[in-house]
Parts: C-alpha cells; structure tokens; sequence
C-alpha cells in the first residue's frame, strides 16, 4: 500500500519536476508564471497593460500575416458562393428590378421633399467623418466575435465609435493600440446595444449570441413583435448615432423565437469603416 | 558541400515540425464553423500537445507551449495566462500518464484525453466564469469537447505517421 503511495508520488514528482536537457523551466514553474499573469490580469496592473498593448500590435500583424494565404482561400470560396447564389437570384431580381425602379423614383422625391422640409425649419444635417480600415484578423467563434483593424489611437480612433460595414453597423471600438484596434462584433456574446424597430418605434437591446444572428433582450414592454420589421440603431445611452441600419427580425422555424438578422455578414469582412464622429446628443 | 550544409537546417526543421504545427494553429484565424456549422469547434491545440507531450516531449518544449498560450490569448481576448495554463495542465497529465503507463496503447490515450479535456475545460470555465465573471454558454463547451474527443483518433493517426517521419533524432 505504501510501495502504490510512494509510486504515485515519484510519478507527480516527476511530471512536475523534471526537466528535460534543453529545458530551462520545470512545468510547475511555468504553471506558476501562469497564474501569476492571470492574478495581475485580474487586477488589471497598469504595467501589465502597457506590456499587453504594445505585445498586442506585434501578434496581431504576425498573426495577420500568417493567417493572409488562409484568408485568401476562405474568400476564394466565398466568392464561388456568392456567384452560385447571385445566379440563382438573377432571374429572380429580374423580375423585381422593374418595381424596384419606381420605389427608387418614389424615395428620391421623398429625400428631396426631406430635405427641403429640414431647410424648412432649420435643422442642419450632420456631415459623418469616416475613416476607412482594413481587417487585419477576423476572429469569429462561438466564444467571441471580434475584429482587429489597423488603425489606432494615432489615428484619432477612440473606444466607443460605431464600426460600420456598407452602411450597416457591425460593431464598436473596444480596445486600442497605437497603430491597431480591436471592435466587439454585434453578434458577440458580451455584445449589448439599444437599437429602434421601425416603423413601430419600440427601443429594445440587441444582444449577440455568438452565432450568426442576434437576439432581441429587452424590449420595455412585451409588444408583440412582428417579422420582417428593420432594426437601427439608436440614441439611447449615448453609445451610438440614431439611425444606422442594423439587420431584421426574423422568425425562428424550430422554436418559434424572434432572431435579429443582420444586414451585414460578418464573415465576410475585408474593409470597414469607422464612424469618427462621436454621438454628441 | 552544399548538402553538408543543408542537411542538419533540414533535419532541425523536421524535428521541431510539430512547434511550427503549433504556433501556425495558434496564431491563424482559421474556424471550421464558418464553413460546416456554427455549433461546430474543436481545440487541434489540445490534441496537438497531448499527443506530442506523451510520445515525444523533447519536440514540443514546455517554454514554447507556454508561449503559445499567451499568444492565443492575445488573439481570442481571454485573460492572458488561462491559455498558458491549461496547456501546462495537459503536459502534466500526458507526462504523469507516461510516467506510469508501461503498454501504452491507442484506447488509454483515448480515454485519458477525455477526462484530461473535461478537467482543463471545467478549470477554464471555473476561472472565466467566477473570476473574471465572462458570461458563458456551457453548451458551446460542450460541443467543443465532443469533437475534440470525437477528431483525436483521426489527429492520432495522422501524429503516428508525422512522428515516423520527424522522430528519428536523439535528444
């Protein structure tokens, strides 16, 4: 019994212990580096995040360049894809393009008669200042959905700024480097942001799911919320300009739940833009 | 003379295959749910180290995995040193493992690696959830463990091959 007790401890011993000819550190020393740098994570020690932020632009640009052939790749099939879907569409759209030119005519005379209104009684419009960006990483999973963009702080981005992708919003600036960012994606899990159905007006909060759809979390009373109604941003909290156009709310067929689908296919992302205008109402 | 020179680059190269292996999975983007589903996820890393810190240890240093948590973390922004450390935790457990096991066979690794990817997986879970209060969906976790249980056969069987061509040198 003693011998088996001895036995089982030689062996824990030595799988923490022992090092190999090369090996500077045993495992249970580099266990304790470990824990170490999560304890002064956890209480977020400033020269800790100093190290983090400028370790963080020399990973993200080798992690760019050795994910570039893979992300090459993944476009490559993505755009075969597409192809195949845009032809199956095309006969389709044929058909609609026709009543898609007098809905255009009809929204172009009701901007202009916007316009000339706003002249009316004098409410300027506000100029939006765009800063163009290129994906560096595109890191999506269940766990997190997030982007790394190549501009920083030199850069005037700020945390908090509005990522927007052909006009639709796509997320917000959470962290940033000198020359790198990184934005928190709409279907993230830890993604929260106070949104309007329109035409009905509810404010409700989108949350992310970690899949490819979002989820309405609250809404400040249980209106019954119909399909196909659009969703943008909205003012609320301070945290974005009103009126970016977000997704749909879509039906969920298996459990009968209301989905938030975006506009905007975050897999899909090359170039962003990042709203440099600061929500100021 | 050219081939003196070349020859010990390209043994060195192939003997460190599996570090190259690890820090090219790490540090790429790459996520299989984009193309099959978003359910779908398995941790390579996980089997990667396992395999090689039980068969051949002097291939994969610990320092190098130690740094390859770090960088992971980094790039999927979780608390740095969690990655780090739950590779450290398979490296104990493969080399306990090795330390006891006399007949090694496919079937034990099998099952150890389940029990080696629950314990990691719950200290992960424990330390994102209670420490640093990181909202979670356990079922994600759960699908992940499944695959990564259900892909080592298939990451084992490739390993054996790989071995036989990279682990021919005396350390």
């Amino acid at each position: 019994m003693a011998s088996g007790r001895d036995d089982f401890v030689i062996a824990l011993r030595s799988a923490f212990l022992k090092k190999s000819n090369k090996q500077k550190f045993s495992l249970l020393t580099l266990i304790f580096i470990s824990l170490i740098i999560i304890a002064l994570n956890k209480f977020n020690f400033k020269i800790i995040n100093i190290l983090e932020s400028g370790l963080k632009d020399v990973i993200y640009l080798s992690s760019s360049l050795i994910s570039y052939p893979e992300k090459k790749i993944r476009v490559f099939f993505t755009k075969i894809n597409n192809y195949y879907n845009d032809y199956q569409n095309f006969k389709f759209d044929q058909n609609l393009s026709k009543r898609f030119d007098t809905i255009n005519l009809i929204n172009q005379h009701l901007i202009s008669e916007n316009k000339r209104l706003k002249n009316i009684i004098d409410e300027t419009n506000s100029n939006d200042n765009y800063l163009l960006s290129k994906v560096l990483i595109d890191k999506q999973n269940q766990f997190s959905s997030s982007i790394i963009l190549n501009r920083g702080s030199r850069d005037n981005v700020e945390l908090g700024m509005a990522v927007i992708d052909n006009g639709y919003l796509i997320g917000r600036i959470v962290e940033i480097n000198y020359s790198s960012s990184k934005a928190i994606l709409l279907n993230d899990i830890n993604s929260k942001i106070p949104a309007i159905i329109e035409p009905i007006g509810i404010h409700v909060i989108i949350s992310g799911t970690g899949y490819d759809y979002g989820v309405i979390q609250y809404s400040k009373d249980n209106y019954e919320i119909k399909e196909d109604l659009n969703i943008f941003s909205s003012d609320g909290g301070n945290i974005f300009k009103a009126g970016i156009p977000i997704g749909k709310l879509k039906k969920d067929i298996n459990n009968d739940e209301t989905k938030v689908e975006f506009f905007s296919d975050f897999s899909q992302l090359e170039f962003v833009n990042i709203l440099l205008s600061k929500n100021e109402f | 003379m050219i081939k003196n020179n070349i020859l010990p680059i390209f043994n060195f190269i192939k003997f460190y295959i599996p570090i190259f292996i690890l820090f090219f999975s790490v540090l790429n983007e790459f996520d299989l749910n984009y193309f099959i589903s978003t359910k779908f996820s398995f941790n390579f890393v996980f089997i990667l180290i396992f395999y090689w810190y039980l068969k051949k240890p002097n291939q994969l240093p610990a320092g190098l995995i130690f740094i390859a948590g770090l960088l992971n973390d980094v790039l999927n922004n979780s608390p740095i040193g969690l990655s780090s450390l739950n590779y450290l935790l398979i490296c104990v457990t493969t080399s306990y493992i090795r330390h006891i096991t006399l007949r090694p066979n496919f079937q034990k690794d099998w099952i150890i690696f389940l029990i080696t990817i629950l314990l990691i997986n719950s200290i992960d879970y424990f330390i994102l959830f209670f420490i640093f209060s990181i909202n979670l969906n356990i079922f994600n976790y759960i699908f992940n463990l499944l695959f990564t249980f259900i892909f080592f056969p298939i990451f084992y069987g490739l390993f054996d091959n790989l071995l036989k061509f990279t682990g021919r040198r005396n350390d």
